[in-house]
């Protein structure tokens, strides 16, 4: 795909400089008598795109709710920037940095483009209701700081055309492309897109993978991705977290993950 | 050369110095736009001087020399534009090229060129210049506007717009008498010099790259600036390929000559919206973009109530009776101008604002013939649609429509300075100031083209008619005989039926044979449309091709064309014989179009063969396998027996003949 020439990248595994930014440690999850999660660790880097894959059932969108403080498991740590982090009420989840897009597209259908990715700054609007009902000053002046950064985004993702169009009526590869625009307004440190390629076309997936990177090295955002395309995930990945079953069963750099028997019996489908 | 004087008399003749007039006389006023963020930015013209010295500067300090030809590569941007003046500054020649041009064609034209520099939009053109490094060996240093996703590439050759700048800027800090040194540098240029290089998108062969001097632009620019009195006020909006003359000559020649205001969109897809905000008072655009607007707009109408299309209705009505004739300053009833200022309240005042037209003083169309009906619709709103005829190697002006003598068929009278005469070949042929120096490393074809005593083969077939109108047939190479010695056009055919909106392209045939042959495709959009409305089902093009119904629909074009033809004693013995409608679209990825859409004669004739042979030899039908190119680049085949129709001739009309409708 040559989509990504010249996007050579920076070797991150084992690379001394790059910080944790976010470690599992032995970490499981179980609803009643479901175990979604088993007994896993890894960790993110500050800065590196992360892929965790695996077979359908695998976990994975699991994991993800519980990397962002959906789901609280019932064993193990989570270290966030440093600190273990304790059981969190959904907003105290939300203002600690990470955003998210999800597997099947979660926007405010009737709401526009900008508008929709004007509400990923609603958590970072800190002028209480009086002025927000004054609106004239300190409020307005707020706003129009806030719809510059989000006018950057709408460029950055090249959907000016759509701006002042109704999501409900865009194709869902656009649709797509909003949610993330969405996320990036919250100027997360963490950004976790579950599936951002399902049911795209190549075209769409080329134009995804390439804000990927391009969100990866020019804001240095550290993104974690759960994607089924394994070319694509081979493309844009720093390193690849493996589950099957609930169990993590490789963890390492593209190629390695790629050439791991374990991985290769999870996808074909060996008797357990 | 006439108006040479002038040109050197007013703000200079290169457009460095007329920069610095510029600067001097209209130092606030707006000379560009750009929509950037959601907001329009916009530069004062002193503000222009200073970000096109600064960068200039820059370039000069990078190695760029006298001579030097630099690439300019992308959409239209201010500071690509703004790129030309500054390499122009230093005595070279800027190069715009077509940005979506595959790298193999912009290789050779950038290899052809000899391009030591290059300014460019942003990543893509990055990637599409280093890939091509080894065909072009002359390419030395790469500046590019936009830097996202060029972070992690190796910068030794590769510089951002803002860095050159700085570059500019730091030095003329450390010696502040730099910038008379710079204006010095360009005092010494005259009109004589070259002042661009722009290449021709040659349908044959290799593109050609045509070196205009500032004389050739200028006076050109001067002479069209004075035929439509456009001034310092107006507001162009800047969005059709810079490497086009077209673009050229309204978005910089003119802009710098008259000091008006260049809005540059957003995005392509921002168009129709960036319009309507700017509302410019000087428009340009090929008959497809207002035909497109026409057919959204009465797609919209179909949508709209009942008592609004009642009103458009009407008042549509009122306009085709007396728009046209209040525009070019006719008697009219009192009854019809007072309706019609009604009608400019309700309906057209509205509707020109929804396609940004509101203030438009003069607009022209060009590059192809227009349709009649899409022509005098907007006229009839009182917008001041013209047409006019040009060339790269003219300076764009060749002729042009003056006000209030407008003719849907003829593309206007010869514009101020230029001569015009027919040789007798029947090719069009022109003198003018704006006549090119010549073409880059290419003698012979200069030669070729451009007579000794400075006549310019244009390369297409005219009449002049009796008002002194210029009226293009075709390209005089496309123009056949057909075995009876009649005269036929291939391209005025099927423009005529073209004009149609049920059909899409038309391929005609008949060059030494016995009669006119054509293959239509029919317009998915209209024919789709109309299919809907009448219950007709179809499941794919294909299929609704070859509906009898369609077919006969098809037949009562032809019919009319035909009819139309037998009127114009020239052309009466060209009518059309036999049809067939195709069962595929004719598609650029098939190499059946070219990338502007134009048709590729010879190539079609090849790949249909058999159809062709069935349309002379009498049979009713064929059945024809034609391999096609998906999207994706996968090869399939699709099938069909395709039906040819003949058609009844019309008996030449003789002797005096109004000119058909």
């Amino acid at each position: 795909m040559n989509a990504y020439v010249g996007a050579e990248k920076l070797p991150v595994a084992g690379d001394p400089e790059r910080e944790e930014l976010l470690r599992v440690d032995n970490v499981s999850l179980s609803f009643g008598g479901v175990k979604a999660i088993t007994d896993i660790s890894f960790d993110i880097l500050k800065g590196e795109i992360r892929a965790i894959i695996g077979p359908n059932g695998a976990g994975k969108t699991s994991m993800l709710n519980v990397i962002n403080g959906f789901y609280h498991p019932q064993e193990g740590t989570i270290t966030w920037q440093g600190k273990v982090r304790r059981k969190m009420k959904p907003y105290e989840a939300a203002s600690q940095g990470i955003a998210r897009t999800f597997q099947n597209v979660a926007l405010f259908k009737g709401m526009t483009t900008l508008d929709n990715i004007m509400s990923g700054r609603s958590l970072k609007m800190h002028k209480n209701f009086f002025w927000q009902l004054l609106w004239r000053g300190p409020a307005e002046r707020e706003e129009i700081e806030h719809r510059r950064k989000v006018e950057d985004i709408i460029d950055f993702l090249e959907i000016q055309a759509i701006r002042k169009t109704p999501v409900g009526r865009l194709p869902y590869g656009l649709q797509k492309r909003v949610e993330l625009g969405r996320a990036l307004a919250m100027e997360p440190d963490l950004l976790l897109l579950d599936e951002p390629m399902a049911g795209m076309n190549l075209e769409e997936k080329e134009d995804m993978s390439r804000f990927i990177i391009d969100v990866n090295q020019e804001f240095g955002t550290t993104i974690a991705l759960i994607e089924h395309d394994m070319g694509v995930v081979m493309d844009l990945s720093d390193r690849v977290v493996v589950l099957d079953y609930g169990k993590k069963i490789a963890d390492g750099p593209p190629e390695e993950v790629q050439a791991s028997q374990a991985v290769i019996d999870a996808y074909l489908g060996v008797s357990h | 050369m006439a108006g040479l004087a002038g040109a050197a008399s007013s703000g200079g003749d290169t457009f460095p110095k007329i920069l610095l007039h510029n600067a001097d006389v209209f130092g606030t006023r707006t000379a560009f736009r750009e929509k950037d963020f959601g907001i329009w930015q916009s530069w004062t013209w002193s503000e222009v001087l200073n970000e096109i010295r600064t960068f200039s500067l820059g370039l000069a300090d990078l190695g760029l020399q006298k001579g030097d030809k630099v690439a300019i590569v992308g959409s239209n941007r201010p500071r690509l534009y703004w790129s030309m003046v500054a390499v122009q500054a230093l005595g070279g020649v800027p190069v715009p090229v077509y940005a979506d041009s595959v790298a193999e064609e912009m290789a050779y034209v950038l290899g052809h060129a000899e391009v030591r520099f290059a300014v460019v939009e942003d990543q893509e053109q990055v990637d599409k210049l280093l890939s091509m490094k080894e065909q072009v060996t002359s390419l030395e240093q790469v500046v590019y506007d936009e830097a996202r996703g060029l972070r992690s590439y190796d910068h030794t050759c590769l510089h951002s717009f803002e860095t050159v700048q700085q570059l500019g800027r730091k030095n003329l800090e450390a010696k502040p008498d730099l910038a008379e040194a710079w204006s010095e540098g360009f005092s010494g240029q005259t009109g004589a010099d070259v002042a661009v290089m722009l290449y021709t998108s040659g349908t044959t062969g290799r593109p050609k790259g045509v070196m205009l001097s500032f004389d050739n632009l200028v006076i050109s620019a001067r002479n069209g600036n004075a035929f439509d009195n456009l001034d310092q006020t107006e507001e162009v909006l800047a969005y059709l390929p810079m490497a086009w003359i077209g673009d050229h000559v309204f978005s910089l020649a003119q802009a710098f000559t008259a000091g008006y205001c260049v809005n540059c969109p957003e995005s392509m897809d921002t168009i129709d919206v960036d319009r309507l905000e700017i509302a410019p008072t000087y428009f340009f655009a090929p008959p497809r973009v207002f035909e497109n607007m026409l057919t959204a707009i009465m797609v919209k109408m179909e949508d709209a109530g009942k008592l609004k299309r009642k009103m458009f209705d009407f008042f549509m009505g009122v306009a085709r009776r007396a728009g046209e004739k209040i525009l070019n300053g006719e008697q009219v009833p009192l009854s019809d101008r007072l309706l019609y200022g009604l009608g400019e309240f309700f309906v057209y005042g509205p509707l020109k604002n929804r396609m940004g037209l509101t203030r438009l003083k003069v607009g022209y169309t060009a590059g192809e013939a227009i349709g009649p009906e899409i022509f005098r619709f907007y006229r009839s709103l009182g917008l001041n649609l013209k047409q006019l005829y040009g060339q790269t190697e003219a300076s764009v002006y060749i002729t042009l429509q003056p006000d209030g003598e407008i003719f849907g068929d003829t593309v206007g009278k010869p514009a101020p300075d230029v001569e015009l005469k027919i040789a007798d070949s029947g090719e069009v042929m022109y003198r003018s100031p704006g006549v090119f120096v010549g073409y880059f490393k290419n003698d012979e074809a200069t030669r070729s083209t451009k007579t000794e005593d400075g006549w310019v083969h244009t390369g297409d077939a005219g009449i002049i008619a009796e008002n002194g109108h210029l009226k293009i047939i075709d390209r005089a190479k496309d123009v056949g005989k057909l075995a009876d010695g009649s005269l036929f056009a291939p391209k005025y055919i099927e423009n005529k039926l073209k004009f149609f909106p049920n059909i899409k392209e038309v391929v005609a045939f008949g060059d030494g044979r016995d009669m006119v042959g054509v293959f239509i495709n029919i317009d998915l959009t209209s024919v789709g449309s109309w299919a809907e409305r009448n219950n007709v089902n179809y499941a794919s093009y294909q299929e609704l091709a070859a509906h009898p119904d369609v077919y006969k629909m098809i037949e009562g074009h032809v019919d009319q064309v035909n009819r139309d033809l037998s009127g114009e004693p020239m052309m009466a013995g060209a009518q059309v014989r036999r049809f067939l409608v195709l069962h595929k679209e004719l598609d650029a990825d098939d190499g059946e179009l070219t990338r502007t859409q134009k048709v590729r004669r010879s190539f079609i004739a090849e790949r249909y063969a058999p159809l062709i042979e069935a349309l002379y030899d009498g049979s009713k039908g064929k059945h024809i396998k034609t391999e096609v190119t998906f999207e994706d680049g996968r090869i399939g085949s699709i099938e069909a027996t395709v039906e040819i129709r003949d058609m009844p001739l019309y008996e030449a009309a003789s002797g005096m003949e109004e000119a058909a409708e």
